[in-house]
């Protein structure tokens, strides 16, 4: 008898321990809707979903779930003369083109397409972008005014967990000019397009 | 004998259910800690605290940390012809502080706990009802672009108190944020705000 309940207490104070130390390990499920609600709340549609002109003014285009800047869009002419230390910094057209000291940025197409979007990343590529703040982990600089230095300090779970909600979205191929420098030659990007004249 | 040990194993018992059941109730300062997260991964340092000019380009003022467009500094000129719907849709400063675009010009706020120019007297419910529908102090003026407040309206109530608990424990800061300007040229009043200094 004494054996039998030394033997009971002992199972419930390990059985205790494991539930109090086990980690709360997340579904896959529940790691989608956490990739869902941080790409919601740090507003990446702001900037990387394409707008359509409604009667309420330009709205973010469902359709087109942050496939970036449409390639079909021509930029505005940049008016340098008003850029500089002591004037303005930064113009954003309205689809979320970024004039400023660095040239002219664009919003990445983030769905899963293969050629265009994110298809071909690996959640450890995807990572080592947002610490590093190179493309693809490994290539040119990001650029103004994408704040990756913020979205850097996430943590692993919160990083894969975007990157996981990312790859449920449907894929658009959309290719993303490549940005412009400061002198107006193109910074080649793995996954970028050609830019029309205006 | 046999008493105690029955005594061992209730002990244990209301331990361990104890232990399930408990509500993850968080403390004071994982409270502030979140908060902290949300606010640097949210990016709010971007337009909210003023920089300093470093080789590195601009980089937020820890000394300023979340004092809002300083009330010294000036606008820079506003062009003509550059923001148009087939043209530009906004402008920055150099800061990231003000923007101007079809809603006029617009300045970052004071987020700092002093209790005249900061949020040292809003509560957590107005901080929360401000984020939920764009008013300011959660009934006053639009909250106006680029602040992305519809994004962080979803955010849950437990992440939007955090975010306030972490504000609180900032420094208070003293900077009078100026009101924004209409498309018009006029002030659009703000609660806590003060005026612009004209370039």
């Amino acid at each position: 008898m004494k054996v039998l309940l030394m033997t009971i207490v002992l199972v419930l104070v390990g059985s205790t321990g494991v539930a109090l130390y086990q980690k709360p390990k997340k579904t896959k499920t529940e790691m989608i809707q956490r990739g869902k609600y941080l790409v919601t709340v740090a507003d990446c549609n702001g900037c990387h979903t394409p707008l359509k002109l409604t009667t309420q003014g330009p709205v973010s285009d469902s359709s087109r779930f942050l496939s970036g800047y449409p390639g079909s869009v021509p930029v505005p002419k940049v008016p340098t003369e008003i850029l500089g230390p002591d004037k303005w910094a930064g113009l954003f057209s309205l689809e979320n083109a970024f004039a400023g000291p660095w040239g002219v940025s664009f919003p990445r197409n983030l769905t899963p397409d293969t050629t265009t979007g994110l298809g071909s990343w690996t959640e450890a590529m995807f990572i080592k972008a947002l610490r590093t703040g190179k493309d693809m982990g490994e290539g040119r600089d990001f650029l103004p005014p994408m704040p990756w230095e913020s979205f850097g300090k996430m943590t692993d779970a919160d990083l894969k967990a975007i990157f996981a909600y990312l790859g449920t979205l449907k894929p658009i191929e959309n290719p993303v000019p490549d940005p412009i420098s400061p002198t107006g030659e193109r910074l080649p990007t793995a996954t970028g397009g050609k830019l029309p004249n205006k | 004998m046999k008493g105690s040990f029955f005594a061992v194993v209730l002990v244990v018992l209301a331990l361990a259910s104890f232990a399930f059941n408990e509500q993850p109730q968080r403390k004071q300062p994982d409270m502030v800690a979140r908060g902290k997260y949300l606010v640097t991964v949210g990016g709010c340092n971007d337009c909210h605290t003023p920089k300093v000019f470093t080789q590195m380009g601009p980089t937020p003022d820890s000394t300023r940390l979340l004092s809002g467009h300083p009330a010294a500094s000036t606008l820079p000129e506003m062009p003509q012809n550059v923001l148009a719907p087939d043209k530009w849709g906004a402008l920055t400063t150099n800061d990231l502080t003000a923007w101007a675009g079809p809603w006029g010009v617009s300045f970052a706020r004071n987020l700092t706990p002093d209790a005249t120019t900061g949020l040292g007297s809003w509560t957590p419910e107005m901080f929360i009802k401000a984020l939920r529908t764009g008013k300011d102090m959660g009934e006053g003026r639009d909250i106006l672009p680029p602040m992305p407040w519809p994004n962080f309206a979803q955010m849950s109530n437990q992440d939007l108190r955090a975010i306030f608990q972490y504000l609180r424990s900032l420094k208070p800061i003293e900077n009078a944020v100026p009101d924004p300007i209409s498309p018009t040229g006029e002030r659009l009043p703000t609660g806590k705000t003060g005026n612009i200094s004209p370039k």
